[in-house]
């Protein structure tokens, strides 16, 4: 028997193609050493998603996830199934007028289902306040030719130094195309790209910049079709970003 | 006022393929944002992150009864499940494949609570096993993970020979498991859990 010692990481990584896969997948079925390798290679991937930064998901999702599931139960009843697991304080918080809603069934499931939907657009737009109210810097970028009319302000807060631009009256775009917001290095040399999104339709759309933005000396908003390391869409708005003013002399 | 104990993540599965939707909600509580975050990473964009953890929460709720425990621990086997499906649209839609992580620069995290300054400990040690990795070992990493990068495409794009990214691949994921080892040995002689 040949082992595959050798394709293991790659495939605890999800990284080759599907007939090699397949090889594998089928010697790891039979070989227990293979298993065991394989056991101790997963452990390091596994701790892959702790390298990414910190997201929430949107407040609808776990309600999505319910709705659907629960829709799996055969003769389930519009409310939650059981309480075998004891609920969290923090999930009585969060559920908050999801969980009461349940409990009442009087609300129906879509009725829910757009409340935490607007519940959720709430807390986006408290926190968003919240932002604003405490950033630091701040710098606005206008819409040039065709995007004139749209903009957007890249704010950056002073506790955590977390960035994020607000855009307003986003231009729609071609489905198969995204806005990509750029940061540039002072020498103008490195394009870095910090955002993909596509407009959501809606007047003000909050996005996240992953970058310590305090870094760069330009912020650039493009619409590209593809993916690129650098850009080679149009530039839709753009501003310089000076750097940290300086602190006062002793 | 402390929180009450939690059931032990194995229990939740056990629940889970009771079809108990409040396990469900349980799995979503503990993993639903790490999910939301992996996927995010990979797709660059919300609603496809929020579809992906969706599939995923599917999946468990329906494949609870085949889950493993020798196979693995229920955080990986779901994460495994978020990667699996994330990195599947991702190669399906290649026009708009992550740039490698020069953006995502990694930023500790607010801590507002104990554990969640805990968590943070933890992951900050993940983050530097990857960060101390030579260049190109890390770049294979993440091209691999996140990027969703065959061997043969990260042959092309890296201008390496096969055997180079299997060899960079395998040596980078040793360097952060005995990284990761260390790390686990100095918190159990501080007594730490």
């Amino acid at each position: 028997m040949s082992h595959v010692i050798d394709e293991l990481e790659l495939y605890a990584v999800d990284a080759l193609p599907g007939a090699e896969r397949d090889r594998v997948t089928a010697h790891l079925a039979e070989c227990g050493s293979c298993r065991d390798e394989l056991t101790a290679i997963a452990r390091v991937v596994d701790a892959l998603p702790d390298t990414v930064p910190d997201r929430e998901p949107p407040s609808r999702l776990r309600t999505r996830i319910l709705a659907t599931a629960r829709s799996d139960v055969p003769g389930a009843p519009p409310s939650p199934a059981g309480t075998r697991l004891r609920w969290r304080p923090s999930w009585i918080a969060i559920g908050g007028l999801a969980a009461a809603g349940l409990a009442l069934t009087a609300v129906d499931f879509g009725t829910l289902d757009r409340l935490e939907t607007a519940t959720g657009e709430l807390n986006v737009l408290e926190r968003t306040i919240a932002d604003v109210s405490s950033a630091e810097r701040s710098w606005y970028m206008g819409g040039k030719g065709d995007y004139a009319g749209s903009g957007g302000t890249l704010f950056v807060t002073g506790k955590t130094g977390r960035a994020f631009v607000l855009f307003h009256d986003l231009k729609p775009i071609q489905p198969t195309a995204r806005y990509t917001v750029w940061l540039v290095t002072t020498d103008g040399q490195r394009w870095i790209r910090a955002a993909t999104f596509a407009p959501d339709s809606r007047q003000y759309q909050r996005v996240d910049i992953e970058a310590q933005v305090v870094a760069y000396r330009r912020c650039a908003v493009t619409v590209e079709t593809a993916a690129t390391e650098r850009p080679t869409g149009l530039v839709v708005m753009e501003s310089n970003i000076g750097p940290p003013p300086a602190s006062p002399a002793p | 006022m402390s929180e009450p104990a939690q059931p032990p993540d194995e229990q939740v599965i056990a629940a889970l393929a009771a079809r108990d939707l409040s396990a469900l909600a349980a799995l979503y509580d503990r993993y639903g944002r790490i999910g939301y975050a992996l996927a995010y990473r990979i797709l660059g964009e919300s609603e496809g992150a929020e579809d992906v953890v969706h599939d995923a929460f599917l999946s468990a709720w329906r494949g609870a009864p085949g889950y493993r425990r020798e196979r693995g621990n229920v955080r990986g086997w779901l994460l495994s499940i978020v990667h699996h499906r994330a990195v599947d649209i991702l190669r399906r839609k290649t026009a708009f494949r992550p740039a490698p992580l020069e953006a995502a620069e990694d930023r500790p995290d607010d801590a507002d609570t104990a554990g969640e300054a805990v968590r943070n400990l933890e992951r900050a040690g993940v983050r530097e096993a990857l960060t101390a990795l030579p260049a190109a070992q890390r770049k294979t990493i993440e091209l691999a993970y996140f990027g969703g990068y065959t061997q043969v495409e990260l042959s092309e794009i890296m201008g390496v020979p096969l055997g180079t990214v299997k060899g960079r691949m395998r040596i980078g994921l040793q360097k952060m498991r005995r990284a990761l080892e260390a790390d686990a040995g100095s918190a159990a002689g501080r007594g730490e859990p």
